[in-house]
């Protein structure tokens, strides 16, 4: 497939999204040569036999050919979604593929390819009218922001002799948390302060008030569930009130005890994820510079962890 | 072929002693692999004493194929096994062609796509084998005719720069005659080739003399070609001679070298093929460089009409001096008389009267004293050589022909099918005042192996294996459905196997347009199937090229939320719709539910299993309402 993957990478500034494009395969190449050593072979022993066999194979060359870039359509991507996950974690993607043909389509593959990570495919199948969400493993082990360049969907249905494919166009970006790791936020030199008073006036209106949503988590009191949105959307919310803590923590990279810098980010995302699931008020220094003020909650949570997955 | 059997026995057990190896001594696999190809390549060497030969090629083939499976681990190596049982078929073809061996082709071809589709889908359990036959029936209906076609015109350029090895391959016949080496023959069912006459001729089993070759020189008991001489071109009759025949031959032994022809030819066969023809003896007819097809030529006999010969014939004379001794000359004596023809027919009484007999296991005759005066039992090599040393002895000229005799008769072709079993040899003589003159002194001793044929003959005799009476009504059924099933495979072989340039030709001519126009058809053929092809499924699809009444109603509700400032981007399902559609304010309550119903509805209908026609009307109904909605902008510009 090495081959396969240079040449896609070489034309593909040329190629067309929602195109199929077929090529021979490796196999298809095999075949090829063996139908001339055959052809050969008929006209040098002028047997009338042996040419036949060679016709046979031309033939079922040319069909195959047919249908396999036939098995690729009506086929189309219509949505990728990778969600941010922590290093260390299998990354999962989902990919929802959708089949607008009249026909099963038996043999398709999704490949993800990116120079930071090695190419990954998954084989699937898919009826007629049908929208399947495709869940594959991406797989990467480190942190950072990740790009997925190259999305391809291929097929070598039925015989493997031609590869044809088709591309989405599309750059989608993820983030890999650092994995979280190291010292307890108890066991934390880390400094409590007390919160300015307009600060948290503005980010808590009225003490015991419902206050935001956030995604349900095990273990969490069920009168806490928002049921009149379970019932709408179908998405299992909890409410959030004020509270009355007013203790603050200033998370900061200076105060990482451990020497290497990935060691210290997993540092940062253990204490992060403590103080998100304390239901803390928490900001983020990472150097002088760059410090994500005091707040909490579900997106701060995320902005906090997405600057220490993007940090260089 | 018995040679291709064995070997692969052979190597079927160098396969089960390298699994041995591989799985219980847990050896490298590369490690005996690398020995074992290289002993085989020495064996074959040493058997073929070459590797270019065809059947050096086979053998080789079905080594590195069985190799191939030892060693075989993933998918590719299956694969490129694969690609090895297609010149393993291929090569098959060069041993035998028939109607039979062509089915067994076309099912072993078949067998290895599927199993290529298998080596590629078989991890899949989803992946069906009937399904993709189903599938494919279109597509095999069209190939099938690309096949055709290109069978049809494809050009048959004559590339020999593989020269075969000289070998005479047909075991029944031989152009040696060597009675001193044999006590035994079998009889071989092995089909030689067929005659196809024409209509308004008939030949009768015993007059079916069908010639290889003419041996002239001796050595008291064996015979061979004699040394090449000017040969004379058989006497060219004018073809309305009353008892000329014509005749065409298709030789069913590969590797035909010989040409066969019925006593006595009187002009050269010729071939279809653009081959050369060498005469290398009397009436002997051979291919001047091997063939590997199925060759089909034409002859040109006369019966029983003496030959006259403007030879010297004194050579034909000759008799080894060992062989002159007392009782042979006195023998020689008192057979001979003044009158040739009289002194002949005393040399048959003397085989009838002296209790010799005709039989397929004689013993070894070490020589012709052995067998004339101790051990008096032969096959028709036997007596054709004594008949004809004994006529030279007699100052006669006489000569060994080995060919065929007599063959099954098929009523339903008008064709004699000659088997291996048919082979014979008989004895020409040149009689001064009449010319040369066949004699076969087994029909002095056995007259119904001439009159019946060889396979009704031992039949008979049972010594075929089959008892049964030809008598029999269910036996001559039986032969009546053999021989449609060969005329059948007769047809076929007539027109696949033999299918070349001169039917090109005919076929050019059929339809008044040039040959070369024809070959480059095949070239252009490809290119107009893909394209037909393409066409099918453009055909095929065309109803659907146009999005379904569903889509196009989606589509239309898409516009009418457009102006609302709710943009659809390409890929957006329903459902993102349906999630900008509650964020935004440019709706009331009613008129959002209402749109909601109709992704909801939109949604169900289009990727659930069938769809209620119901929800269709729905559907244009729910967008009817929808449509009436009237925006903003809309309404001040009224305004």
């Amino acid at each position: 497939m090495n081959f396969f993957n240079t040449f896609e990478r070489k034309i593909y500034p040329l190629l067309k999204e929602h195109q199929t494009y077929i090529i021979p395969s490796f196999n298809g190449m095999t075949f090829i040569l063996t139908n001339l050593a055959l052809l050969l072979m008929g006209l040098i022993y002028t047997n009338n036999l042996i040419l036949l066999i060679s016709f046979i194979n031309a033939s079922v060359l040319f069909t195959i050919l047919f249908i396999t870039n036939y098995n690729l359509q009506g086929l189309k991507i219509s949505e990728v979604v990778i969600p941010p996950q922590f290093a260390g974690d299998t990354v999962i993607a989902e990919c929802i593929v959708e089949n607008e043909s009249l026909l099963w389509r038996p043999g398709i593959c999704i490949k993800v390819s990116d120079r930071k990570f090695p190419t990954s495919s998954i084989k699937f199948e898919i009826k007629s009218h049908q929208r399947i969400k495709i869940p594959f493993s991406l797989p990467i082990s480190k942190r950072g922001v990740y790009q997925i360049n190259r999305l391809s969907l291929y097929s070598t249905y039925p015989l493997g002799l031609f590869y044809a494919w088709k591309l989405l166009k599309k750059e989608i970006e993820f983030y890999i948390y650092p994995q979280p790791s190291g010292l307890s936020l108890l066991e934390s030199p880390l400094e409590k302060m007390e919160v300015e008073a307009d600060y948290v006036k503005k980010a808590r209106p009225g003490s015991d008030e419902f206050q935001e949503h956030r995604q349900f988590r095990i273990g969490e009191s069920y009168k806490s569930v928002d049921w009149k949105i379970l019932a709408r959307k179908k998405q299992k919310l909890t409410k959030l009130f004020g509270s009355s803590s007013s203790n603050c923590i200033k998370i900061t990279l200076k105060k990482c005890p451990q020497e290497n810098i990935e060691n210290k980010l997993s540092q940062l995302s253990k204490w992060i994820m403590e103080c998100h699931n304390e239901d803390l008020y928490w900001s983020l220094q990472i150097t002088e510079h760059s410090v994500i003020p005091i707040n909490k909650g579900d997106r701060h949570y995320k902005d906090c962890l997405k600057a220490l997955a993007a940090f260089a | 072929m018995e040679v291709v059997n064995l070997d692969i026995v052979l190597l079927s057990l160098v396969l089960i002693t390298i699994n041995f190896l591989k799985y219980r001594i847990k050896l490298s696999v590369q490690l005996i692999i690398w020995p074992v190809a290289i002993f085989c390549t020495y064996l074959i060497i040493n058997r073929f004493k070459t590797l270019f030969d065809v059947e050096a090629v086979i053998n080789y083939l079905v080594l590195l194929q069985a190799l191939k499976i030892a060693e075989a681990k993933g998918k590719r190596d299956l694969f490129i096994h694969a690609m090895i049982v297609f010149f393993i078929i291929a090569g098959a073809t060069l041993f035998s062609q028939t109607l039979f061996t062509t089915l067994i082709m076309f099912m072993l071809v078949s067998t290895n796509f599927i199993n290529i589709y298998l080596i590629e889908n078989g991890f899949n359990p989803t992946a069906s084998i009937i399904l993709f036959l189903k599938r494919s029936i279109p597509y095999t209906l069209l190939a099938t005719v690309l096949v055709a076609i290109l069978f049809i015109v494809f050009p048959r350029y004559e590339l020999g720069f593989i020269n075969l090895k000289d070998q005479i391959a047909s075991s029944g016949f031989s152009p040696e005659v060597s009675p001193t080496d044999i006590d035994e023959i079998f009889l071989s069912e092995t089909k030689v080739f067929r005659a196809f006459l024409n209509e308004s001729d008939n030949l009768v089993t015993a007059q079916a003399y069908w010639i290889g070759a003419v041996l002239e020189e001796t050595d008291g008991f064996n015979w061979r070609i004699g040394p090449r001489t000017f040969l004379q071109n058989p006497p060219r009759h004018p073809r309305l001679n009353k008892n000329s025949i014509k005749y065409q031959i298709q030789i069913e032994s590969m590797m035909a070298y010989y040409l066969f022809t019925l006593d006595s030819p009187i002009e050269i066969p010729s071939l279809r093929e653009d081959l050369n023809i060498s005469h290398v003896a009397p009436k002997t007819f051979q291919l001047s460089r091997k063939n590997t097809k199925k060759i089909y030529y034409q002859g040109l006999s006369i019966l029983g009409e003496p030959i006259k010969s403007q030879e010297n014939l004194k050579r034909l004379l000759f008799i080894p001096p060992a062989l002159q001794s007392l009782q042979f000359n006195n023998l020689i004596a008192s057979l001979k008389t003044e009158n040739e023809q009289q002194t002949l027919s005393n040399i048959l009484g003397f085989f009838s009267n002296n209790n010799f007999s005709y039989t397929l296991k004689p013993g070894r005759s070490r020589s012709l004293h052995e067998f004339i005066f101790k051990n008096k039992k032969g096959f028709c090599i036997h007596f054709a050589s004594a008949f004809a040393i004994m006529a030279r002895a007699a100052g006669i000229p006489a000569r060994v022909v080995t060919g065929f005799q007599g063959g099954e008769y098929n009523e339903f072709g008008h064709f004699f099918l000659v088997k291996e079993q048919d082979a014979h040899a008989w004895v020409e003589t040149y009689l001064k005042d009449y010319g040369w003159k066949r004699y076969d002194p087994v029909e002095s001793v056995a007259p119904l192996r001439i009159t019946l044929g060889s396979s009704s003959f031992f039949a008979t005799l049972g010594q075929t294996g089959f008892k049964l009476n030809s008598q029999n009504i269910f036996y001559k059924q039986y032969r009546k459905l053999v021989n449609a099933l060969d005329y059948i495979n007769a047809r076929f072989g007539q027109f696949i196997f033999s299918f070349d340039t001169t039917y090109q030709e005919k076929i050019a001519k059929l339809l008044s347009i040039n040959l070369m126009l024809i070959h480059q058809i095949s070239f252009i053929i490809p290119i107009v199937f893909l394209l037909s092809l393409f066409g099918l499924y453009t055909f095929r699809n065309w109803s659907h090229l146009k999005p379904s009444q569903e889509i196009q109603l989606f589509y239309k509700l898409c516009l009418k939320l457009e102006r609302f400032g709710i943009v659809r981007r390409t890929g957006h399902s329903a459902y993102s719709l349906l999630m900008a559609l509650n964020q935004s304010n440019a709706f009331d309550k009613i008129q959002k539910d209402l749109i909601t119903r109709f992704l909801m509805i939109y949604q169900e209908y289009r990727f659930s299993k069938g769809g209620y026609p119901q929800q269709l009307e729905e559907l244009k109904i729910l967008l009817n309402q929808i449509l009436l909605i009237k925006d903003k902008t809309s309404t001040c510009k009224k305004i």
